[in-house]
């Protein structure tokens, strides 16, 4: 990751149908490197939609992606290498233990071996997975799964991070675990995005909030100390 | 990373966990399933099979089974997951075809090992290159049905126009296969650009539930509903249609001549609709199996709804077999029906009760493993043949698999 430079990705009159139902209406947002961005809304509001269109899943039936205002093409491969994306229920082989599952992301982001494993060591200590790295990814539990979810998505040090609904799952001790890799992230200059619906975590990690509601951005700006009270006031 | 190298970490490695035991197994199948495919090839050749239907047959065997593994090898979340790790539609599409790969060469080794019995069947490699363009056409169909468009389904209808042809044209062995060989290669190629096209449209798939207003009949009774919608996915639906399809083609071949197989045809589609569907229902419920196992009262009511629907679907599926078959050799007596509709029931009802027993035996994690689909299936095969040679032996064996059932039935297994 390029600790000096800044990034800054823009949405601009975002839209997104399927089918018949317009999920995402006219979003307009930037978010920065060096700051957390949390995506806050009810269940239904279009975050992961939303997610999905700035990791480059789906494509907008209308409006643009930029990058420091360059605008991206749907299937631009020198972004979607600067991204990483944490699926809000992760994709996993059953049969693969942690370590395999790990190697497997960090091959199919073309790490080199040596430096592959002393990032997997490191990601695994870090989130006091080390326990884990023979077993079975379904004998696992959520919670544990999801760590070594997030863990794979940071192995290529992306740019950028967008994470689905990061905690979910995991108890408290892990929270903070996340939370603080999460900072030390973003104060290394990379651009995160999350999305959750936990107010508290929001509070300790935004410094800039996104509040959607039915497919609209009804709030885009900095964060307060009162964030319920602003998410209430956006009702 | 390459596809290749992703399959080989995520499939071929599972291989070293195979005991010595199921390779064994396994192999001799392996060497047997050529001989059987000889053997019925031998069987159709005397029956005025002739040549063009034998292209068209292994054209439609390579096509079915490709459009069959296309259905249920594709998942929607691991495709947004190598997206996300920024792999390509070449990557993807690849990918996809390597996982069907095994069942293919499985397919190669039935067609071509024919050889290892009858050295002399020089038809075989014709054989062989109309099965793989068959497969290969059903890729083509397969990402073309995923964008429904009409100029993916216009080259679609193109490809089979060309292949019809390359069956029926009148063609010299190394005509035939140079021209098949290379017509293979358009289509793959064409299947590369239109799946180029697909992925997008699977990686936006999406799920949405409509609002109904009305309440439906079957909205009344969800347990029911809930079996129905086991029962009515593709993934079993299209593997059934196709051993319907092998089956009923064998009836039409044989049946005239020797109707004592009419009976063995519905046992075996009896045997079909157990292996397809009773055997996996608990696979099928997964964690919700727990919902189940709350009060005495619900898994009763769970287990009488799979019961009544697996053996409903057995019972009635061999009897339109024997009216169908009665009706087109114009020998139906209603009641030589009735009595082989009675015989069908009580086989089904063994049946479903052997299949519940064995399925809830055998799941592992939400799934039969192999060797033990291989087991149920024997077992399946024997109580038919018991069935139709030696009642009485059948009847004790019934006597025995309904008392287990009663006590599985009355029960709340500790261990679910």
């Amino acid at each position: 990751m390029n600790n000096k430079e800044t990034i800054s990705l823009q949405l601009n009159q975002i839209c997104y149908t399927y089918g018949s139902k317009e999920i995402l209406h006219e979003i307009d947002c930037t978010f920065y490197s060096g700051q957390i961005t949390v995506l806050l809304g009810p269940n239904g509001a279009g975050k992961t939609t939303l997610l999905n269109l700035i990791a480059g899943l789906n494509q907008p039936q209308q409006g643009t992606i930029s990058l420091n205002h360059h605008v991206l093409q749907w299937q631009d491969q020198r972004y979607k290498q600067r991204i990483g994306y944490l699926m809000e229920f992760p994709f996993y082989y059953p049969s693969l233990t942690v370590v395999e599952m790990m190697r497997l992301n960090g091959g199919l982001r073309n790490i080199q071996r040596g430096q592959l494993e002393d990032r997997i060591m490191h990601w695994l200590e870090r989130f006091e997975l080390q326990v884990y790295h023979n077993h079975q990814m379904d004998a696992l539990s959520q919670g544990t799964k999801k760590r070594v979810a997030l863990a794979s998505t940071l192995l290529h040090e992306p740019d950028i991070l967008i994470l689905d609904e990061p905690t979910n799952g995991l108890d408290p001790d892990q929270v903070m675990i996340v939370r603080n890799t999460l900072q030390e992230y973003s104060e290394n200059g990379a651009l995160i995005l999350l999305s959750t619906h936990i107010i508290g975590l929001a509070e300790k990690l935004a410094q800039q909030v996104a509040i959607l509601r039915n497919g609209q951005l009804v709030y885009c700006g900095d964060s307060t100390e009162d964030l319920e009270g602003l998410y209430v006031a956006h009702r | 990373m390459t596809s290749f190298q992703l399959y080989r970490q995520v499939y071929v490695c599972r291989l070293k966990n195979v005991s010595r035991r199921d390779v064994l197994l396994f192999s001799l199948i392996l060497f047997l399933l050529p001989k059987g495919a000889d053997q019925l090839t031998a069987l159709l050749y005397s029956n005025y099979i002739e040549f063009v239907d034998m292209l068209l047959g292994y054209w439609l065997i390579g096509f079915f089974s490709g459009l069959s593994l296309f259905a249920s090898s594709y998942k929607v979340e691991e495709v947004r997951f190598l997206w996300s790790l920024g792999q390509k539609h070449t990557f993807l599409t690849t990918y996809a075809f390597l996982k069907k790969m095994p069942f293919l060469l499985l397919l190669v080794w039935i067609t071509v090992g024919q050889l290892l019995w009858n050295p002399a069947q020089i038809d075989v490699w014709q054989w062989l290159v109309m099965m793989v363009a068959g497969f290969s056409y059903a890729e083509l169909v397969g990402y073309s049905y995923l964008l429904k468009r009409i100029r993916y389904l216009l080259i679609s209808t193109l490809m089979l126009a060309i292949n019809l042809w390359a069956v029926f044209a009148q063609f010299n062995p190394t005509g035939r296969i140079t021209c098949l060989l290379l017509l293979t290669v358009i289509i793959l190629a064409l299947t590369f650009w239109v799946a180029q096209q697909a992925w997008p449209k699977v990686l936006s798939f999406h799920f949405f539930v409509t609002d109904h207003h009305q309440t439906r009949w079957l909205s009344k009774h969800p347990l029911l509903k809930k079996e129905l919608l086991f029962i009515i996915r593709f993934r079993d639906v299209f593997p059934f249609v196709v051993c319907v399809f092998a089956l009923e083609l064998l009836n039409y071949y044989i049946v005239a001549e020797t109707p004592v197989f009419l009976p063995i045809s519905s046992a075996l589609l009896i045997w079909f609709v157990n292996d397809i569907w009773t055997v996996r229902s608990f696979a099928y419920e997964g964690r919700g199996l727990s919902l189940y196992t709350v009060t005495f009262y619900a898994w009763r009511k769970m287990l009488s709804a799979k019961w009544f629907v697996c053996w409903g679907l057995g019972t009635s599926i061999a009897a339109i077999n024997q009216l169908v078959w009665g009706l087109v050799l114009e020998e139906l007596a209603w009641d030589k029906w009735l009595e082989q509709l009675v015989q069908s029931a009580f086989l089904s009802a063994t049946m479903v009760s052997f299949g519940l027993l064995a399925g809830y035996r055998f799941t592992v994690r939400e799934r039969i493993p192999f060797f033990s689909n291989l087991i149920i299936a024997l077992g399946m095969i024997f109580l038919v043949y018991l069935h139709q040679t030696q009642f009485v032996l059948f009847v004790i064996a019934t006597v025995i698999i309904h008392m287990r059932f009663v006590r599985f039935y009355r029960r709340v297994p500790n261990d679910i």
